[in-house]
């Protein structure tokens, strides 16, 4: 009696462990945040932006870029990645601060060029990233010290590794995107500079779809401290990082709905990686390329076709669910600026200064707003600085 | 014939001087650094002095896993540093 008594409690016990992580299981399901990219009513650029505000980004006499692959804002300076591997820092009214032009080289403290940058917000200092270093400098590019990094992870892998992106956890600790010719691109790798080793990693390869994506920034953090991140490839999901033990939680989800891309359409397309990748770059249908997380709305960018012609923003409201979609380009004129970045209730994304004259909209139809562009330099590109509603 | 010989010999050695005065500014950076970086990367050691380019060029593959840049109203992917001298890549912009 006393036996059957005990394998009744233990079976009880069980059976409530078994419940209990089921539903576990579920609210965990729940608790994603779903929007869809279907019904989008059409929006224009007034309905978003109440404001915009006109700051030249002035460069050197002797080099202007030719395109600009990222901007961001951190501890009130903005940062300038360009297409040829270059850095500029400006105080966020647009004064010129520094450039990584002069320490670029091979003597003594200069880098070859820029792999990856970021503004370490802990320890107030910049962090290049080259193939085989992590090197710092202060904001005004003087050198500071350089740590090795791995170019090997695990003992079995057969390619190197090198870095793209990279984000902060401390003064010492930073997460680090693999480029594409590393081992398994789709993961974190979590980097001690005060040891120069990788610790860890973080994984998100079984929720990636393919690779084109648009993301120059990848991390969101907001006023309450969540962090969100949204990591390079093309991917439904958005997650929160927990710092502390150094995981990632899905939080948002983007469906598709009926007009976009799925994951079945591209189960459908033949061949490598590459070749996915070279026809996912003139595909039709609509692609969320990019994903920006605020407190209270998703900035989602869809691509069509190859062309800034064919992209359109859909901002989602995150409390009422309310969407809208804002074309980039109808009756051949630009009518919503592609959006880099976003930070307290202001948009930001960078223009020529010709693109701007060229497209009224832009400057919210208001020739007002550009009454101070006549002394922009034609070749400094200009940022603009929107005020959402 | 050797004032002619001088003369051809000056030529030829001004111009090839302009020459690699050029090349030398044209980007190549290189050398010992980024082969002892390719060495690292692929675990062996440089035998042979390569030559890299910094913004593209020899040592660099178009880079899918990147987000696209855009050149004009045109998005395409970017250069990515690889270390290999079989790879070479050029970006539009």
């Amino acid at each position: 009696m006393l036996i059957m008594r005990r394998i009744i409690n233990v079976c009880t016990i069980i059976s409530l462990l078994v419940v209990i992580s089921c539903n576990d299981n579920k609210i965990s399901d729940l608790s994603i945040e779903k929007h869809s990219l279907d019904d989008c009513k059409e929006g224009t650029i007034e309905d978003l932006f109440s404001d915009v505000e006109l700051i030249e980004l002035r460069f050197d006499d002797k080099y202007y870029p030719k395109a600009i692959s990222r901007m961001f804002i951190e501890s009130g300076m903005v940062f300038i990645h360009d297409n040829r591997n270059n850095i500029y820092i400006y105080t966020e009214d647009g004064t010129p601060i520094s450039s990584s032009l002069k320490m670029r080289g091979e003597g003594p403290g200069e880098h070859p060029f820029v792999m990856g940058f970021s503004w370490n917000p802990h320890s107030q200092l910049g962090e290049i990233i080259t193939p085989n270093l992590l090197m710092f400098y202060d904001r005004n590019f003087n050198f500071v010290k350089s740590t090795r990094l791995e170019s090997r992870v695990g003992k079995d892998s057969k390619k190197g590794m090198m870095y793209g992106t990279i984000y902060d956890l401390s003064s010492d600790l930073h997460l680090m995107s693999p480029t594409g010719a590393s081992e398994r691109p789709y993961r974190l790798i979590v980097y001690d500079s005060s040891k120069e080793k990788n610790i860890g990693e973080i994984s998100y390869e079984e929720d990636v779809w393919s690779s084109p994506n648009i993301q120059s920034n990848h991390f969101f953090v907001l006023s309450d401290s969540t962090i969100y991140c949204h990591p390079q490839g093309l991917l439904p999901y958005t997650y929160i990082l927990n710092p502390e033990n150094l995981t990632m939680d899905k939080a948002i989800e983007i469906e598709s709905g009926s007009r976009c891309i799925t994951l079945d359409d591209i189960k459908k397309l033949s061949g490598d990686e590459i070749q996915i990748a070279h026809y996912l770059h003139d595909y039709e249908k609509p692609i969320p390329v990019n994903t920006i997380v605020t407190s209270d709305k998703l900035f989602v960018m869809l691509k069509r076709g190859n062309t800034i012609r064919g992209f359109s923003t859909v901002v989602f409201d995150r409390n009422s669910s309310e969407k809208k979609e804002y074309s980039h380009y109808k009756d051949g004129k630009f009518m919503f600026p592609k959006i880099d970045f976003v930070k307290d209730n202001y948009v930001y994304a960078i223009v020529s200064k010709d693109t701007l004259l060229e497209n009224p909209a832009l400057y919210l139809n208001n020739p007002a707003n550009i009454s101070n562009i006549d002394s922009f330099d034609e070749e400094n590109w200009i940022l603009l600085k929107y005020k959402y509603n | 014939m050797k004032k002619f010989l001088f003369a051809a010999f000056t030529v030829v050695a001004v111009i090839s001087g302009f020459y690699g005065y050029n090349q030398s500014n044209n980007q190549p950076i290189n050398a010992l650094v980024l082969a002892n970086i390719e060495a690292l990367v692929y675990n062996e050691l440089p035998e042979v002095v390569i030559e890299c380019g910094k913004d593209g060029g020899d040592c660099w593959a178009e880079d899918i896993f990147s987000h696209y840049y855009m050149c004009g109203e045109y998005m395409y992917l970017p250069c990515a540093f690889t270390g290999s001298m079989n790879d070479s890549c050029t970006e539009p912009c």
